[in-house]
């Protein structure tokens, strides 16, 4: 769930007289729960709470209770990019990608091809693990350190 | 499958392979190293290709048995992933420098590494490395050069036949690019960055010249000052640097 569906959440929830909200689905289960009447703006950086979403998230007037569940995103190994270049997610146009989410992977499997001044860096996994996203996209440049695949190790 | 071996050099081409038709030599290359290990320096070389790869997607078109087509198997586990650049600009160096024992006109270096006689390519490059635990595994450098083909249609190309007029013996001009290749990687492996990046900087295409590059769709006129300390295009446009990658900008004239 995104920080920013959980803020439309709760100025939905101020809007209404609801007293408590609980919603739950396969991947996250949210509490919230009105502690008084006073209405203020709940501050929380987008990016710290999308790493530490308990931290993050001040009961500034409502109460909001995460699950161990919403915190599963931090179980996942981010597969990041060693380098700059444009990124390729399959050895050539004709054959299939390297990754789709669902495979299982091992390490020393080529994941992606990044390449910088027509040199073509294979990347190999370090770990081992099934591809829960892909979160680049075939042809584009990418930045060093950026995320490129989301692995569930378990 | 036939051996070659080449007397002159260090550790590159001691290891030959040769194969009178492949895909390519590159993927031949990666075939034989999921099955076996090949010494640093292994050459892999074809007559002929068949799915010759000029990048990703890009065709090199070679007649049968005129040209040099071949790969080498590089280990430079020294270099960190921000200086890899390096490598594909001293396989450039290699290869100007070997051409200049035959062409008496100028062989320039396109950012970042295809070989220009002139207006017309003489010569490409692409190399394919492994990256594992954020540093360079190996590297297979793939190269072809036209030698003695006369033909290439409506391609901008040329070949040492038709800057010289001469046909040369492919093994010999071969051997001259390996010594060469072994000379640059060695000048890497001393960290003599500042003699290789001058060096590439004094044979880069339309440099310090003016010229007109398309940049996203819109047709601009600068002029390439060199590369940065990642391997990025510098050129000024309209008085401001600005930095290219590969594919951000194109050669117009």
């Amino acid at each position: 769930m995104k920080v920013k569906e959980i803020r439309d959440l709760i100025d939905y929830i101020k809007s209404t007289g609801l007293e408590e909200v609980n919603i739950e689905t396969e991947t996250f289960k949210v509490k919230i729960k009105r502690s008084s009447d006073v209405v203020s703006q709940p501050h929380f950086s987008p990016t710290l709470a999308q790493a530490a979403p308990k931290q993050a998230i001040e009961p500034v007037g409502e109460e909001l209770t995460i699950s161990p569940k919403e915190v599963e995103d931090q179980k996942y190994i981010t597969v990041k990019s060693p380098m700059i270049g444009t990124i390729y997610m399959a050895p050539n146009p004709e054959s299939p990608d390297f990754l789709k989410v669902g495979d299982v992977i091992k390490p020393g499997d080529t994941v992606c091809v990044v390449e910088a001044m027509k040199l073509f860096n294979e990347i190999e996994a370090e770990v081992s693990g099934r591809v829960v996203e892909i979160l680049a996209e075939n042809a584009n440049p990418v930045e060093y350190d950026q995320p490129l695949f989301l692995i569930d190790p378990s | 499958m036939m051996h070659k071996f080449f007397a002159k050099t260090q550790f590159i081409g001691k290891n030959v392979i040769y194969l009178p038709q492949c895909h390519s030599t590159n993927t031949e290359m990666q075939t034989f190293l999921k099955k076996t290990t090949l010494e640093e320096g292994t050459v892999v070389m074809a007559d002929f290709q068949i799915k010759g790869r000029g990048q990703l997607n890009g065709r090199w078109i070679s007649q049968k048995e005129k040209n040099i087509l071949m790969s080498i198997l590089l280990n430079p586990t020294f270099l960190s992933l921000h200086q890899q650049y390096y490598l594909t600009i001293i396989q450039g160096l290699a290869i100007t420098d070997a051409l200049g024992h035959f062409i008496a006109n100028d062989v320039k270096i396109k950012w970042p590494n295809d070989i220009y006689v002139g207006a017309n390519k003489i010569a490409g490059i692409l190399i394919e490395a492994s990256v594992s635990k954020k540093s360079i595994d190996h590297a297979i450098i793939g190269v072809g050069i036209n030698i003695n083909q006369q033909e290439f249609g409506t391609l901008k190309a040329t070949s040492v036949l038709l800057e010289t007029g001469l046909y040369q013996n492919r093994d010999h001009v071969m051997e001259l690019i390996l010594l060469y290749m072994e000379k640059w990687f060695q000048k890497l492996k001393n960290k003599q960055y500042e003699e290789i990046i001058l060096k590439y900087h004094a044979l880069l295409f339309w440099r310090n010249e003016k010229h007109t590059f398309r940049v996203q769709g819109e047709p601009m006129e600068g002029k390439i000052q060199g590369i940065n300390d990642r391997g990025q295009l510098i050129v000024e446009i309209q008085g401001k640097k600005r930095t290219f990658n590969h594919k951000e900008l194109i050669f117009i004239k």
